[in-house]
């Protein structure tokens, strides 16, 4: 596939130079493809989507979009000469202006695109409320369409899904999905949420202190993740004690599984029932481990026999 | 292009303090430091009559300003509405016009003595005591209004533990609602200090040597211009040791935000006996800040009706244009000072940024004769006058005085504009001042609204910078007020006292009204 974004070496450190948020960061996006970098905050992800849109310059690197190279020693382009567009985290839409007048805002789009991108984003009926007067939902979609109104060579999507409850952020989520689908755009996805990094992502870059620790599929980085950092950020595991014979090894709360065969046998400590499911915390030889369960008849002190699902067996060079 | 973008903010800040620059290098240039120049029983008598003034009205505001406050904030009682508003208005009426009604209110054969039927009642308030009590009466409003959003800010948990608690009406106000209300009362308190120490009109009229009255009679009365610096100097100490008093009682009570939570407490409703005092102490109030004065003002239009002087109109006109003019140049400045600080920041930019603001707390007279020094060496470099008497000159003054009036609500309402908003018009591709002209100036426009509103009302009553620095034969209608008064022609100074108290009225009642505060 045609990279649209390639990010060579790309270097930025804040406070004078004792905080480093990209440290010599290389990667390339793929046409069409929904790209996420995943990370806590701090990890220096936000830095990274304002350098690619030229909000920020970093210290050293190169940044081409499409064919164009739009940073290097020798070239800055300013925001708007990058192709790009951004979906904020709050939106950011103009409070004093119409959905139109936002949607249309700085852009060179004829009045037929505007109407096509309207209908297809589903705010056709939106076009003289303003922003005040419309759903969280809406206000998305609006912000998405101003964003692709000029089509971007690639759309960056600034965690606009954080800050939502659950219920609302579940649909959204969805939305956004067939959105970016429907339109066939090149997206780069900046979240802390892992879900939602799961949910939309063709591929996902794990970042933390300023660098890429990994990149992949999503199955590829929560199956077989490159650090104990990436492994226990993607979700819970459990260190196996050298005494059950896999070595220096952990495995993922669903690798593990209650068995009749006591071959290997342990004491349930805790059960910790989250709606749908239990986590069922065991005791084996003074050692912790974990497993989800859906049997409602364990009991705390209950013995029970386990066993390891060797194939998803997690370890590290 | 862009690298004088950078230096848009510095350069602005640079020139807006140029008269308090200029005064300081002029003092120091001189070499006298206050040795031979000031005459010592002088010194003192402007010391002792200052610092009495600024202390018995601390005292004062404190005592008006903060009931009044509270009262307002936590109380509903009969009237309590009306109240809010009519505790606001005196800061309609300069300090000195206040003076003069309750000169001619208390005089032989006054308003009181009429009211008596005792011509020959006479209470003589031409005095330092006199002097305080006009003073605070007219600052009072800034501790109210400062206080009132701090009391009504006291978040519900707080009454609620109170309450709990079961402390007695006096102990909790002392001990909690107080206490979590002393930043924004210091800081009314601060505010009206400025005030007290910048009159000129009120105590001069009182025949009260102060600091300020002290460098006019240097430099009108004797023609000493070092004596008058080196006064302007003591005084920018004093006005530098208040502002550093200020800055360490925020610090110290940074943690009362928390205390300010979005829950407010709901007001409580005052019954029967508690009605009646609530309602009596504001009547108590209101009846000596605004509606003595009024009722006065009002008498003497009454007794001067049929000899009116409608020259009054031209001064009126006269102060409209100026200060209009004058309020539009200084606001667009702070738009352009806080839009360059905004997108293009720098470390010359902040120190630059708090020079600028320095104006406001430095007395008219100072920067008024900071602007002769430099409109002076301009004159004598050119070899003729080129900015001495100049509308340039008495706008220059305005700007460096009152520039952090109207900054800082330019900054209130770019502080409300998210960040990403700055990056969607970046991003979204609009040039420089399409992004001014689109989105800032629509978005910014109540902001903009109420700085011009308190910079109109702040202009209206400057007294000391324009008697100063005024065009040959340019009076505006608060030196036809002064004159008048200056002249004992105190009944004729209702008419023009009158249309300047109903233009900024009409700006307070505007900067209260739900138009420009609820829009913001």
């Amino acid at each position: 596939m045609k990279p649209i974004v390639t990010i060579e070496n790309l270097h930025k450190r804040f406070c004078k130079g004792s905080v480093c948020v990209a440290n010599d960061i290389s990667f390339s996006i793929n046409e069409g493809e929904i790209f996420t970098i995943l990370g806590r905050s701090g990890s220096g992800k936000t830095t990274l989507l304002r350098m690619l849109s030229g909000l920020e310059n970093p210290d050293s690197g190169t940044i081409c979009i499409g064919d164009k190279v739009v940073y290097d020693a020798k070239t800055n382009l300013s925001p708007n000469q990058r192709e790009i567009a951004i979906v904020f985290q709050n939106y950011a839409l103009l409070p004093h202006l119409s959905i139109a007048q936002n949607i249309a805002f700085g852009s060179k789009a004829s009045q037929e695109e505007l109407l096509h991108v309207m209908q297809k984003t589903k705010i056709e009926t939106l076009s003289s409320k303003y922003p005040h007067e419309i759903s969280g939902g809406q206000q998305q979609r609006v912000a998405l369409a101003r964003a692709i109104l000029d089509k971007p060579k690639i759309l960056l999507l600034d965690e606009p899904l954080s800050n939502i409850d659950t219920e609302l952020r579940t649909i959204l989520r969805s939305e956004l999905k067939e959105m970016i689908k429907l339109f066939g755009i090149t997206a780069l996805f900046i979240t802390h949420d892992k879900e939602d990094a799961f949910y939309l992502s063709s591929r996902i870059a794990i970042m933390d202190g300023g660098d890429i620790l990994q990149i992949g599929t999503p199955k590829e980085v929560y199956n077989h993740p490159s650090s104990l950092y990436c492994a226990n950020f993607l979700g819970k595991i459990n260190a196996l004690p050298q005494s059950l014979g896999f070595g220096a090894a952990y495995c993922r709360l669903d690798a593990l599984r209650l068995s009749p065969d006591f071959t290997r046998k342990a004491r349930i400590k805790e059960i910790v029932f989250y709606g749908n499911f239990y986590e069922i915390i065991l005791d084996f030889e003074g050692a912790t481990l974990s497993a989800y369960s859906f049997d409602d008849t364990l009991r705390e002190g209950d013995v029970i026999g386990f066993e390891v699902d060797e194939s998803k067996l997690i370890t590290f060079a | 292009m862009q690298k004088f973008k950078y230096l848009l903010a510095p350069l602005l800040g640079l020139v807006i303090s140029l008269p308090i620059v200029s005064l300081v290098i002029y003092f120091i240039a001189q070499g006298d430091f206050l040795v031979t120049s000031i005459n010592l029983s002088e010194l003192l008598l402007y010391t002792k009559n200052t610092a009495f003034v600024l202390f018995g009205t601390a005292f004062l505001v404190l005592l008006l300003g903060t009931s009044t406050a509270f009262m307002s904030a936590r109380f509903e009682y009969f009237g309590s509405r009306f109240f809010s508003l009519i505790f606001v208005l005196p800061l309609a009426f300069p300090a000195y016009i206040l003076g003069y009604s309750y000169v001619g209110f208390f005089e032989f054969h006054g308003i009181l003595a009429t009211l008596l039927s005792l011509p020959k009642v006479k209470l003589d308030i031409l005095n330092i005591y006199g002097v305080t009590t006009i003073l605070s009466f007219a600052m009072f409003p800034y501790v109210f209004i400062l206080a009132r959003v701090s009391f009504a800010s006291i978040s519900s948990t707080v009454v609620e533990l109170v309450s709990l608690k079961q402390l007695s009406f006096c102990k909790a106000f002392f001990t909690v609602y107080l206490p979590l209300a002393y930043p924004a009362i210091f800081a009314g308190l601060v505010l009206a200090m400025m005030e007290v120490l910048s009159d000129y009109g009120t105590v001069a009229y009182f025949g009260v040597d102060t600091f300020s009255v002290g460098i006019f009679k240097s430099w009108f009365g004797y023609g000493n211009l070092n004596e008058a610096i080196n006064l302007a100097i003591i005084m920018l100490l004093m006005v530098f040791s208040m502002m550093l008093a200020e800055s360490r009682v925020r610090a110290k009570f940074r943690f009362i935000s928390v205390t300010h939570s979005s829950k407010k407490a709901p007001k409580v409703k005052l019954r029967g006996f508690q009605n009646g005092i609530a309602f009596g102490l504001s009547m108590f109030v209101s009846t000596f800040t605004l509606f003595i004065p009024t009722g006065v003002l009002l008498y003497w239009f009454y007794l001067d009706f049929n000899t009116l002087d409608w020259s009054s109109l031209t001064y009126l006109y006269r102060t409209l244009s100026l200060n209009i003019l004058s309020s539009f140049i200084i606001i667009a400045l702070a738009f352009g000072m806080v839009y360059a600080s905004r997108f293009y920041p720098s470390k010359l930019g902040i120190i630059s940024h708090k020079l600028s603001i320095l104006g406001y707390s430095i007395p008219g007279a100072i920067i008024g004769i900071g602007i002769l020094l430099f409109t002076n060496f301009i004159d004598q470099s050119f070899g003729k006058v080129v900015l001495g008497g100049s509308f340039f000159a008495l706008i220059f003054a305005y700007l460096s005085r009152y520039f952090a009036a109207s900054i800082g609500s330019v900054e209130n309402g770019f502080s409300k504009i998210d960040k990403s908003i700055d990056d969607a018009t970046i991003v979204f591709g609009t040039s420089e001042w399409g992004r001014i002209f689109k989105v800032y100036l629509p978005l910014m426009r109540p902001y903009l609204l109420s700085g011009f509103l308190i910079l109109y009302i702040d202009l209206a009553k400057e007294l000391p910078a324009t008697l100063l620095l005024r065009p040959f034969n340019y009076d505006t209608i608060a030196i036809r007020i002064y004159e008048l008064a200056s002249n004992e022609i105190l009944y004729k100074s209702a008419f023009p006292s009158l249309l300047l108290v109903l233009t900024t009225a009409i700006a307070v009642l505007l900067l209260n009204s739900k138009f420009v505060r609820g829009r913001r």
